[in-house]
Parts: structure tokens; sequence; C-alpha cells
């Protein structure tokens, strides 16, 4: 399982990638859906997912409609037109950044190549 | 998939409501995603109650207010501010009046301005901040008047408080407006919203034995400060009813339930300050006393000095012209006047330069000793008595009192009972303490209050008096001889 030390800084883009691939998600969902996607090796626990969706959409990325659901307000989550640009730009920045960590960790042509030259 | 009824809803919304979550749109997401872990769980088979018990036990109370807390401090910028500005002022302020009690307590230089500067930050910026984050959290209406309350009643209290430990005016009364607004205002306030706030009735009964606890203890911490008679049975009640009712109910509640409120910062700050203030207010009500006891014995000194100075100079006024001896005594009744004179000046001194520069109103406080204010001042004693290159008052004052003792050996030096007397009365010797020497001046100057000092003059001045006494007396009856 991924430490909370390396997730910290992922977890905006992968909510976002979340969001840009299904359109519409709930709280719940997105937690269940980053379970199964990684067969548990990533947990989005509750205490950090909220604060984030909070501060995104302060910041105008992402927009909420609420639904009387089975005796209670569920609250989905989706993108803003304005936010679809941005979330594109952070998604593309972590892949970047993956394939980065990727050739840094490959044992042919990464750290070992660099480092016998 | 299982679906919850209206009733577990509900409880669920309640419990959530508990915790104080009131951020825009956060309590229907933390009451849908509860909901949704609890259905999966009673989808593997589990019970409601089971399913709720297991889901509690991951996001407790203390886990709801934490992410309200971070969602907060993630979106609003001047709440991250205050929050931080608050825990940096809180740990300054504490610091620096637990430093000042220590300093107040050890008699060192600099007490009053650490202590002052400690107080003033906590008054103007820590305790400001600290109701305004808070108020901020709970984002009530009705919580307005309970946060104005404490506001303006921690202000007063804590003016007072330091008022009182710097011997300002009017700590008094400031101490009276912040009790009766503690006492009528926050915590009928805090007790109604609490006890609304809880469903059991179990609860409600402890909550109320608290208030009521503390209700009397702060009463009797009121009455022990201004000196109301009962202080000490109310006390007793308060903190019976404190320890040994409200707390084992209160903790015996709290195992029960599962979760504990937390965001204990600001309290954890208030508590230590109060716990720190009220040793030092009880450490400073013992010096007081000792300080009591320096003005008692000054306003004595002044009486025996006065009737001592009427009689002696009766005597000289009755003697007869033709007595061989009368340009003897004139010389010891002139000296002894301009002597006692002379400590009388160094009194007021003292007392400009410490207390006050009104000059009318000098000569009266040394009649009265009880009306100065900084009684309790040692610093200032020391810079005038002793000063910064052995220069000071002391000095001097150890040079007039060996010449007065050598006029009196050029006069009576064959008698020997007046030998004895004038030694005694004058021991101008060092002192040993703790096995070390310390010169007269030192010993009665360094670390002394202004109290303690005015009373010692008194005491040489009562006892240049005596000797002259004793000195006309030996001279009148040997020349009558």
């Amino acid at each position: 399982m991924a430490t909370k030390d390396l997730l910290k800084g992922t977890l905006k883009p992968i909510i976002l990638k979340l969001l840009s691939e299904k359109g519409r998600l709930y709280g719940y969902e997105m937690t269940q859906s980053v379970k199964e996607l990684t067969q548990g090796k990533i947990e989005l626990t509750f205490g950090a997912l909220y604060p984030i969706l909070h501060k995104l959409e302060e910041e105008g990325i992402v927009q909420t409609e609420s639904e009387v659901i089975n005796n209670r307000n569920r609250i989905y989550y989706s993108l803003t037109e304005s936010g679809k640009g941005k979330a594109q730009e952070m998604i593309e920045e972590l892949e970047e950044f993956v394939s980065s960590l990727k050739a840094l960790l490959n044992p042919n042509y990464g750290l070992n190549y660099v480092l016998a030259r | 998939m299982c679906l919850l009824d209206k009733h577990q809803v509900l409880l669920i919304r309640s419990d959530v409501k508990q915790a104080g979550i009131t951020l825009s749109h956060l309590s229907d997401d933390l009451i849908d995603h509860i909901c949704c872990e609890v259905e999966t769980l009673m989808y593997e088979g589990q019970s409601f109650a089971q399913a709720y018990e297991t889901v509690k036990s991951q996001t407790g109370i203390s886990v709801l207010k934490k992410i309200q807390d971070d969602t907060q401090f993630l979106i609003d910028k001047n709440y991250r501010l205050m929050k931080t500005s608050m825990k940096i002022t809180g740990n300054i302020a504490l610091a620096l009046v637990m430093f000042g009690t220590v300093f107040k307590i050890i008699h060192w230089p600099g007490a009053s301005i650490i202590l002052s500067l400690g107080f003033l930050i906590t008054v103007l910026a820590f305790f400001p901040l600290a109701v305004y984050v808070n108020y901020q959290k709970v984002n009530e209406k009705k919580n307005l008047w309970l946060h104005l309350a404490v506001f303006f009643g921690g202000i007063t209290f804590m003016m007072g408080v330091a008022f009182k430990i710097q011997h300002w005016h009017g700590a008094s009364w400031l101490l009276f407006a912040g009790y009766i607004s503690l006492i009528f205002a926050v915590l009928p306030i805090v007790l109604f919203s609490n006890v609304k706030k809880v469903n059991d009735k179990k609860d409600k009964r402890i909550y109320t034995i608290g208030f009521i606890a503390m209700f009397i203890f702060v009463l009797s911490s009121m009455f022990k400060l201004f000196h109301w008679p009962g202080a000490s049975i109310l006390m007793l009640l308060g903190s019976f009813l404190l320890i040994s009712v409200f707390l084992p109910f209160y903790t015996w509640r709290h195992i029960q339930k599962e979760g504990r409120i937390t965001g204990q910062f600001i309290y954890t700050i208030i508590l230590s300050m109060f716990l720190v203030l009220f040793t030092s207010l009880v450490a400073i009500n013992v010096s007081e006393k000792s300080l009591a006891n320096f003005i008692d014995h000054s306003k004595n000194e002044n009486l025996i000095e006065d009737y001592l100075y009427q009689n002696n100079r009766s005597q000289v006024a009755l003697m007869n012209d033709s007595l061989l001896q009368k340009s003897q005594i004139k010389s010891i009744k002139k000296t002894s006047d301009s002597l006692c004179e002379y400590i009388t000046d160094i009194q007021g001194q003292l007392i400009r330069a410490i207390d006050t520069d009104n000059t009318t109103e000098i000569s009266l406080l040394i009649q009265q000793p009880e009306r100065i204010v900084r009684k309790d001042n040692s610093s200032g004693v020391y810079s005038l008595m002793i000063g910064n290159s052995n220069n000071g008052k002391a000095y001097m004052l150890k040079r007039e009192l060996e010449r007065y003792k050598k006029l009196i050996f050029g006069v009576l030096g064959s008698n020997n009972e007046m030998l004895k007397k004038t030694n005694f009365l004058f021991d101008l010797s060092n002192n040993t303490k703790f096995g070390k020497e310390i010169p007269w001046e030192l010993y009665h100057f360094q670390n002394t209050t202004l109290a303690g000092c005015l009373a010692f003059l008194n005491n040489l001045q009562t006892a240049i008096r005596i000797n002259e006494a004793y000195a006309l007396e030996t001279l009148l009856t040997t020349t009558n001889q």
C-alpha cells in the first residue's frame, strides 16, 4: 500500500482524473473507485478527501449539486468548464512526473547507467 | 444493496451534528459517506448496530472535527493565518508569563516587564484570536452572545489579574467586572447551550452538576480574592463537587461513549496559565503580608522617634546655661538632628525614584507607607542605595553613621555603658550569609523591598534618638555630680 507521504501531492490530480473520466461522482464513490482501480493499494481516506474537494470547489475547478437520495442529501462533484483545462494540466503534470520516476527507477537505463558513465 | 431507514439516517445525522460540523455542505458529505459505509457493511451481513459501531470507531467526533478544521484551514486564508498566529502568540505569552512568575518569585529584576509583556500579548493578541477562531469554527448565531461574553469577561479578568500582580490601581474593579461576567454570563450560557445539545438525561444531569461546581468554585475564588467571609466554605464545597462528584461521573460517561472532543489547544493554554497565576497569586498574598508587617513596624518607629525627639529637645531646653558640658550636648543634639533629617531625605528620594514624584505626596507617604503602591519594588532600592559603581546612598550613610559614632566616643569614650550601647545600636560591621562575608551596605539594601528599606531606615532614626537620649542623660547626670 502506498504511504501517506508518497500520496500527499498526488491526491488532487487523482481526484481530477476520476472526475474527468466519470463526469459526476460523490465522495464515497471516489474512495471506492480508487480502491477498485488500484486493487486496494491506494486508499483515499475520508479525512483527506473532503478537505481537498472543498478546496477544489473554492478554487472553481469543481462544482457541486445536491440530490436527496434515501433520506439524505448526496453531494455530487463534477468539473466546471474552466476546471476542465486546469484538470488536464494537472493530470499531464502527474503523468510526466510518473514517467520521470520510472526512468529513475529503471535498472538498465536508470541511475546505474548514468552513474556508470 | 441494503438501504438505511429514516430513523437510522437521523441517528447518524444527530451524531454528526454533535461534532459541530457547520461548514457549507460538509455535514451532508460526511453524513452520506458514513451512511454509505454502514450500508456496505450491512450488505456484508452485519446488523445496523454492529456496522455503525465499526464505522464510528474510525470516524469518531474528533475525526469529524479534524476534517472540518483541515477543510477550513485549506480553503480559508484568513483562518489559516489566524490559527498560526494564535498558536505562536499563545506559546510566547505562556512562556513570558511563566518566566515572569519565576523572576517575580525569586525577586530578580525585570519580572514586571516580562509579566506585563506576557499579559499584553495574551490580552491583545492570543485571546481575541482564540475567541475568533473558535467562533468561526462554531459559526452559529446563538453562540455570538457566548463569544462576546467570553471575550469581554476574559479580557477584563486577565487585565485585572495583571493589574493585581503589578499592584496597579483599578485591579479590583477589573477583577470584579471579569468575575461578574464569568459567573453570570459565560457559565450560564455555556450550561444552557450544552444541556440543550445533549439528548441523554444522564448527561444532562452530569453537565448541570459540573457547571454548578464550577459556579461555586469561581464564586469562592472571587470571595477569596476580595477577602469576603465564607470563601473557604464555598471553595471546599466547590472542589468537593468538582473533584469527587463531577469528574468521576464525567470520566465514566466518557469511557462508555467513544470519541473525545479535542481541539483542546485553547483550553490547555488557558488552564495552564490559570494554574500558574493561581500559584503566583498565593505567593503574592504571602509577600503582601510580610510587606504589611514592615509597614506596621515603620509606623511604630515613626511614633517612637517623634516621642524621643520631643523629649530630647525639652531636656536640652531645660538645660542650665552654666553647665560645663553645654557645648558637647549641643553638638550631639545638632548632629543627631541632621542625621535624622538626612535619613528622612533618603526615604523621600527612594519614594520619588520608585513610586511618585509628587513632592507634597512624598512627605505624606513617609508617614503613611501603606499608601505606597510599589511597596514590593527592590530594584529601585538597589540602584539608589548601592548604585552601579558602589557610589550609592548606602555608602554615604555608613560614613555619616561612623562619624556620628566617633563623635559620641569622643565625648563619652570613657563611659563603658555608653560605648556598649552605641556599638549595639549602630552595628556597621560585615555580616555573614551562607558562610560568605557581606558588607553592611549590601546586607541591608540588596534584594530589599521598598517597604523593608523604609522600615530599616526608620529603625536607624529611632536608634539615633535613643542613643541621643542616653548621651544626654549620661552627660546631665555626670555634670550634676
